[in-house]
């Protein structure tokens, strides 16, 4: 009978074991909700959709690349489509990938909110990082998928969709232009305020990065003011440029991360390598003939072969599809640009000729001087040009600056389709400038298509 | 180990003091030997019962008397004896109206098949013996209805009646072995251990095992030590080899026709953009490109040219890899054991070893197993049981063998099929791999070390060793203070532990190739970033589970009353750790190794890549899964005829993420059964011996599906082209609070009969499955930033019936058994309420996806629609909007209801017809496998594959090339350039589905059985041959493409074999 007792007792304490205990242990060492500042840190670190994010869209249409025949005709439909401006919205990645990075952005924030966590320091840092790279991301989508929004101008027209939460059930619609471009700047110079000075590695984002980002936004809406004040507080913290003189111009990668003194941030975008880095794609002959012989650009940065030429001067160091983060050389452009435009055209010529200096052989270059400021600008632009090749600026600089005729040009592919040769052409300020937003998440999202 | 060895060479020596021996075999009326028949000799206590084999032993005093031998299922014999010296052979009879008592188990508990209402399946040891294998699932293939296996994807995908979730990871059956879920490799049981298999169907069967019963359970039950006054040894061994694999079954393009294709590509000036590159240096150029260049260049003449082309024309990789690579398989099998036992004391003890020369050079691996099993009872009351398994599995392979699906890399694929391994006088030739081999060879006068890879000497250079070591134990107590009434206690304990180690020796090409890759090179000079040496990876994973099982039985029988009621509860624990890491400049006869620089990025020689760190390669892992679970069942049955069940079990796990509240998860099952051969109005039908009618409606579910109101991350290590090495976390889910479990409902009918003096038996029956609120992921606005969310978005229903129906028969001197089984089972989604994608998501791919859609079957088959090929160019035609297009964009981006829905990938008929026939010791058995009603898309030539990296296809041979083709070919026209669009609407268009009805000879199988007498012992085994696998006998497609293993044709095993009972 004791034993009986015994077994009974042992299955009731069985039963009354503190099975909510027993049942509360993690399940894994890899995933688990975010709880603590550490965690988000570790969202914010993940370089492939942190640092890679951007889309293809920005390098994809533009006259800095070509194809050859065999290369438009193995490409895949949707890239096809997006290369001879005819897009049917059937490339998802241009949207979702930097919708991923929004998300992420709106987690870490949420949970910010959500932790009790005695570290403002790192608080600060993180919420301006998501607060960054939110900002960014609404600015790189607009970039692609609303029309050009031009500042002081009327700006009537459909903006993004304006995602502040990580919450999958929560539907929104397409927010106006304006709001969609408010939101970014709020973001961004919110995360100006927030940001450290300096961050501890170069894939993570500072006051500079903010400010040069900003700078790069509010030139591309034409607010050269604010341009020019960003641009001011960014080279604040670095102005070193790297003098093409003292780099190996046969290296096959002549730039590395910790060799460029003009690197502040590093970003890029690996989905243009679809379009940019195949063994088919070659820099637009039209680009290539800007450089002038004694041009180092010419030889550090590009490989010709008999097929054409080949752009390997990726400030990323490695193949991506364009490099998209922030640089010295950049920054100069813009400052000579703000003060061309502000009249300042001495200033503006030497930010010019300091940068050109560094890009020239020794004694090839002599001091450019202008009397009138619209040569100054040309000439800005066209080094704009020169030096922002596969940088993802050059369909920014389009949009912006077919607005004038002056500055207006059409873009042309030369395509044989179906052994029939075809010259297709980009009228500026064409509405194919705006791209269609992708069928999926129209589709189930049931937003408003873009015009066409 | 020592203790438990000596106490059973104590117990055999107490076994051994016989004085007049007696033996002899129990068969029944067919020759089957009959087991547990009890043999008393009457006027004594001597009593014995027979064996697996029917042997028996009795130790007497006198050498004449009578024999009593009884069995449940047989009338019982009397016998007299008066010569000890021979031994004695007794034929049972079957009883006119009793069938085979079949205790099946249910891991909870055991009972009688006949009286139970529940649907299970029953393979017992003789079946199990009839195949050979390696693993004990292999050895269900065909034996039972219901049970499918799935061989389309390259291994076996096992599911019981169709499918009830859409996780395809959660798709196959629970396999419990001895009363716990099975948490360690299949592979670590040796088949020769299991006594038997019993298979659970519908809801009653299964909901014991609740939210982990939803497709079904499969228990495995080992062998155990018998109550037997005799000990016993057996041993059984087999080998089985299989000739070298037929490399042929991916239909690649022939050589013939590849040449003729790199013709045309170098005139169409395929080549030159990257031959002109300048990034030559990392492009794959063929033997015969590079020639046409040269000749072009004015290197090579036009002769000389046509005379290399010629003699590559002959070449075929296959054959000289066939030679070179692969061998016969050879496996042997051997397996002993030992019972002995008191009626107190009783052990087993068994050893297996098996070993494998695999059919690819360098591989083998070997299998140990030991078991010892023991029940003590140590008064009427107390009974304990344990029982301990050891298995070590040891795997050794060669790395890096070249294959069949060599990749080239350096922008190409599968290697031209004129590759050579060999020159004519013997020696070992280079291929490329990487690089242009061009380049390559252009650095020979570098310091660099050697950068070709000449894949015959590099054999046997880089290789691999895995250990696994598994250990199961458990002990039982069991309790019976009271009449009727019992109680239990279990813990078991698995653990299990791998070791493997990979490496890559100095001299192979994967170092030489590292090194070369990370030297910066000066002239002469040459600075090493990476140490020469070997490259070792070595991993270890560990598991762990514990299990504590409480349980409590009752069962009484008043009057005409029968009850039997168990309660219990059980805890469960798994955790798994796994480790890596990477050592370079490895010693492997020192053990010494080097270490290196993980943190900075250094060049690629001669800008063959971008700076780049050298690869690091540390792992960690770990993982914890708990369930807490409490169970009942309880079973009544009146007059013998009346039968009702019910069971009921609740869940509860630290599945991540759930809620307190949404821990537990009910589900229970009920049953009844009427007995009607028993009813006084039936027992005087003769003609039927038995007749049962059961019907039983149950729940159970599937676990892993919880919700998170939290966005969930998940920790990743960061990557070596990583521009920062910081830890990083993506996001895993999206917070996700309404997700509900998944619930199975199946209801059950079923029909047992034996009819004519069990000449007919079978078994027909019916099931409905209904599978709601099934999670799966769905697709989603992108703009959430993802393109899938995980949602219980569908409802199953999986309908059908199995029949099985055998037949005995006996003429002259033979005696047969045939027996068919025939399952019909189709899963339809019922409700959907995911959203659907374009048209290409369902018609690209293989439908190996499950692929849930609104009155679709799972694994469903979609085509776009093909119009023939166009007269004049042979281009393939499709049909949009109802009219005939070459718009292949539009073509392929059609939507989902214009696409032809055929069915699904997944037979819905299938079964098996087993044949057996005895002539006096001689056996003879085959199985044959039919599986019809489904589709399956083969695999065609597409031409932008073939141009950009070689993958080509046999059907180019019967390409359209000439206005008038099309009226007998559907293969398209070459084109250049190719189009991508084109040759993917081709290949998924419905030209190239076919139906997949096969019929398959599975086994073969002669035996003979034996018996030797030596002096006062008789020695009695069989020998037997066997052959299982090979082609299918018949397959419903005119090309004769089998289905079922699709591009790896299963090869034909021969088997030789020997068991000896003693």
């Amino acid at each position: 009978m004791k034993t009986i007792y015994l077994v009974t007792g042992l299955l009731i304490a069985f039963s009354l074991i503190s099975c909510e205990k027993f049942l509360s242990e993690n399940a894994s060492n890899v995933d688990g909700i975010p709880n603590s500042l550490k965690d988000l840190r570790y969202l914010l670190d993940y370089e492939r959709d942190v640092n890679l994010f951007y889309p293809a869209t920005l390098e994809a249409g533009t006259d800095d690349y070509c194809l050859n025949e065999q290369g438009f005709n193995g490409l895949q439909e949707r890239f096809k489509g997006i290369y001879i401006w005819q897009d049917k919205g059937l490339s998802q990645s241009n949207w979702l990938v930097p919708y991923r990075l929004i998300t992420r952005a709106n987690i870490v924030l949420e949970t910010l909110e959500r932790l009790d966590d005695k570290n403002p320091v790192l608080r600060k840092q993180l919420e301006g990082e998501a607060l960054f790279l939110r900002g960014t991301a609404f600015f790189y989508l607009a970039q692609s998928f609303c029309h050009p929004y031009r500042w002081g101008k009327d700006n009537r027209g459909l903006g993004l969709v304006l995602r502040l939460d990580s919450d999958v059930e929560i539907v929104i619609p397409r927010a106006s232009l304006e709001d969609t471009y408010v939101q970014m700047l709020t973001d961004l110079k919110n995360a100006l305020d927030l940001l450290p000075e300096y961050s501890e590695y170069i894939t993570r984002p500072n006051k500079s990065t903010a400010a040069a980002m900003l700078a790069r936004l509010y030139l591309a809406i034409e607010n050269y003011e604010d341009a020019e004040k960003m641009v001011d507080i960014a080279l604040s913290f670095n102005d070193k440029l790297l003098d093409y003189n003292s780099v190996d111009s046969l290296a096959a990668y002549p730039f590395t991360v910790n060799g460029n003194p003009e690197l502040m941030y590093i970003a890029g975008s690996s989905d243009a390598g679809n379009y940019t880095m195949g063994r088919n794609a070659f820099v637009a002959p039209k680009a290539y003939e800007l450089y002038e012989p004694n041009d180092l650009r010419k030889v550090v940065c590009f490989e010709k072969s008999l097929e054409g030429v080949k752009f390997k001067g990726s400030y990323y160091g490695t193949d991506v599809g364009y490099f998209s983060g922030i640089a010295v050389n950049e920054l100069y452009l813009i400052k000579a640009e703000c003060l061309a435009r502000g009249k300042e055209l001495a200033n503006s010529t030497d930010y010019l000729n300091q940068l050109l200096q560094k890009r020239y052989k020794v004694n090839g270059f002599i001091k450019l001087s202008f009397n009138n400021s619209d040569d100054l600008l040309k000439r800005i632009l066209l080094e704009r040009r020169k030096e922002l090749i596969f940088r993802g600026i050059r369909w920014m600089d389009l949009r912006r600056l077919n607005a004038y005729p002056e500055h207006a040009i059409t873009l042309e592919r030369e395509i044989t389709r179906n052994s029939i040769a075809e010259t297709i052409r980009l009228e500026p300020n064409s509405l194919e400038y705006t791209y269609l937003i992708p069928i999926e998440a129209v589709k189930f999202g049931h937003y408003e298509q873009n015009q066409r | 180990m020592k203790n438990i060895l000596t106490l059973t060479l104590i117990v055999f020596a107490t076994s051994l003091q016989a004085q007049i021996k007696l033996i002899g075999q129990v068969v029944d009326s067919t020759g089957h030997s009959v087991h547990n028949a009890s043999i008393e000799v009457l006027g004594t206590t001597i009593k014995a019962v027979s064996d697996i084999n029917g042997g028996f032993s009795l130790s007497l005093s006198k050498n004449q008397g009578r024999l009593l031998i009884k069995h449940l299922q047989y009338d019982n014999k009397e016998l007299s004896f008066d010569n000890t010296d021979r031994p004695i052979l007794v034929v049972l009879k079957q009883h006119m109206r009793k069938i085979d008592e079949v205790q099946v188990s249910t891991g909870y508990q055991t009972l009688s098949k006949e009286r139970s209402t529940g649907s299970f399946e029953f393979v017992d040891q003789k079946t199990l013996e009839a195949r050979s294998t390696y693993g004990i699932i292999e050895k269900l293939e065909g034996l039972v209805p219901g049970l499918q296996f799935d061989n389309r994807t390259g291994k076996s995908i096992l599911n019981i009646r169709g499918i009830a979730t859409l996780n395809s990871l959660q798709i196959q059956p629970l396999i419990v072995l001895d009363n716990f879920p099975y948490q360690g490799d299949l592979s670590n049981i040796n088949p020769n251990d299991i006594e038997s298999v019993t298979i659970l169907k519908d809801a009653a069967a299964s909901s014991i095992w609740g939210a982990r019963a939803g497709n079904g359970v499969i228990v495995l039950t080992s062998k155990k030590a018998q109550e037997s006054e005799k000990w016993a040894l057996s041993y059984s061994g087999n080998i089985n080899t299989a000739a070298r694999p037929n490399l042929y079954g991916r239909n690649r393009i022939s050589t013939n026709d590849f040449i003729d294709v790199e013709l045309f590509l170098f005139n169409n000036k395929f080549y030159d953009a990257t031959y002109n590159n300048t990034r030559r240096n990392r492009y794959v150029f063929s033997p015969v490109v590079d020639m046409l260049y040269k000749n072009k260049n004015n290197t090579l003449s036009d002769e000389n040219l046509e005379r290399a082309i010629a003699e590559l024309r002959g070449v075929n990789y296959l054959d000289e890899l066939s030679k070179e690579i692969y061998r016969p398989s050879l496996r042997q099998q051997h397996h002993i054991s030992l019972t002995s036992g008191t009626p107190k004391l009783s052990n087993l003890i068994a050893i297996g070893y098996d070993y494998n020369k695999g059919q690819r050079i360098g591989s083998n691996d070997s299998r140990f197993t030991a078991k010892i099993s023991n029940r003590y009872k140590i008064n009427e009351k107390i009974e304990t049981t344990v029982g301990f398994n050891y298995s070590n599995q040891s795997d050794d392979a060669y790395l890096e063998v070249i294959n069949e699906t060599y990749q080239t890399g350096g922008g190409k694929g599968f290697i031209y099929p004129y590759a050579r391994l060999r020159d004519e006088y013997g020696n070992a030739l280079a291929v490329p791999r990487g690089y242009n081999l061009e380049y390559i060879e252009s650095l020979a006068s570098t310091p660099l070390l050697d950068w070709r890879y000449v894949p015959l000497d590099d054999l046997g250079l880089s290789y691999s060793n895995g250990r696994q070591n598994y250990v199961q134990g458990q002990v039982g107590i069991e309790l019976k203070p009271l009449k009727g009434f019992n109680m239990s206690g279990t813990y078991n304990f698995e653990r299990q532990l791998l070791n493997s180690t990979a490496i890559n020796g100095e001299e192979s090409y994967y170092v030489r190739d590292m090194v070369n890759k990370f030297s910066q090179v000066n002239g002469n000079q040459i600075i090493y970033i990476l140490p020469q040496g070997a490259i070792r990876y070595s991993e270890s994973a560990e598991m762990q589970s514990h299990n504590l099982r409480g349980q409590a039985n009752y069962s009484n029988m008043w009057k005409e009353h029968q009850i039997t009621l168990l309660v219990g509860s059980e805890l469960s624990h798994r955790e798994t750790f796994a480790n890596g890491f990477r050592s370079y400049g490895y010693d492997v006869k020192r053990k010494t190794s080097i270490p290196v620089d993980y943190v900075n990025s250094y060049p690629i020689y001669g800008g063959l890549g971008s700076y780049s760190r050298i690869p690091s390669g540390d792992l960690f892992n770990s993982s914890i899964q708990r369930f807490v679970s409490f169970y009942g069942n309880i079973g009544y049955n009146y007059k013998s005829r009346y039968g009702l069940s019910f069971s009921t079990r609740k869940d509860a796990s630290n599945i991540f993420g759930v809620k307190t509240n949404d821990r537990w998860n009910p589900l229970w099952s009920a049953g009844a059964s009427w007995t009607l051969s028993e009813e006084p109005w039936l027992t005087n039908e003769k003609w039927i011996d038995r007749l049962v009618l059961r019907a039983t409606y149950g729940h159970s579910g599937n676990s892993g599906g919880g919700a998170n109101p939290l966005p969930t991350i998940y920790y990743v290590p960061p990557s070596s082209n990583n521009i920062s090495l910081l830890q990083q976390a993506d996001v895993a889910r999206l917070s996700n609070p309404n997700l509900k479990w998944e619930d199975v409902a199946t209801k059950n009918l079923g029909l047992d009969f034996s009819l004519f003096d069990r000449a007919v038996s079978g078994q027909v029956q019916f099931y409905h499955k209904r599978s709601t609120d099934l999670i799966s992921e769905d697709f989603v606005d992108i703009t959430t930033g993802l393109s899938t969310i995980i949602k219980n978005v569908a409802s199953i229903d999986g309908k059908g019936f199995e029949i099985s129906l055998a037949t005995t028969y006996s003429f002259g001197g033979f005696s047969g058994k045939t027996t068919l089984h025939g399952t019909k089972s189709r899963s339809v989604v019922k409700v959907f309420n995911g959203n659907i994608g374009l048209g290409s998501t369902y018609a690209n791919g293989n439908s190996t996806a499950l692929t849930p859609l609104p009155d679709k079957e799972l694994y469903p088959v979609f085509s776009y629609r093909f119009a023939g090929l166009n007269p004049d160019n042979g281009n393939p035609r499709g049909i949009y909007n109802g009219e005939v297009s070459e718009d292949y964009a539009k073509l392929l981006y059609d939507s989902l209801q214009n696409l032809n829905y055929h069915g699904t990938a997944l037979p819905p008929y299938y079964g098996s017809l087993i044949q057996e026939l005895n002539w006096g010791d001689i056996n003879l058995r085959f199985l044959i496998t039919y599986k019809f009603g489904h589709y399956f898309k083969k695999s065609t030539i597409n031409y932008n594959a073939l141009f950009t990296s070689w993958s080509g296809h046999t059907d180019f041979e019967q390409r359209w090339k000439q206005p008038g083709d099309e009226l007998f070919t559907d293969i398209p026209s070459m084109i250049y350039p190719a189009i991508a669009n084109r040759d993917n609407f081709f290949g998924s268009s419905d030209a190239n589905i076919l139906e997949g009805g096969v019929i398959r000879i599975k086994d073969i199988r002669l035996s003979y059985r034996l018996q030797f007498k030596y002096g006062k012992n008789t020695l009695r085994g069989q020998v037997f041959a066997s052959t299982n696998g090979g082609k299918p006998l018949w397959v419903q497609n005119k090309y004769g493409i089998d289905p079922e293993y699709i591009n790896r044709p299963p090869q034909k095993v021969y088997s030789l074999g020997i068991s000896l009972n003693f």
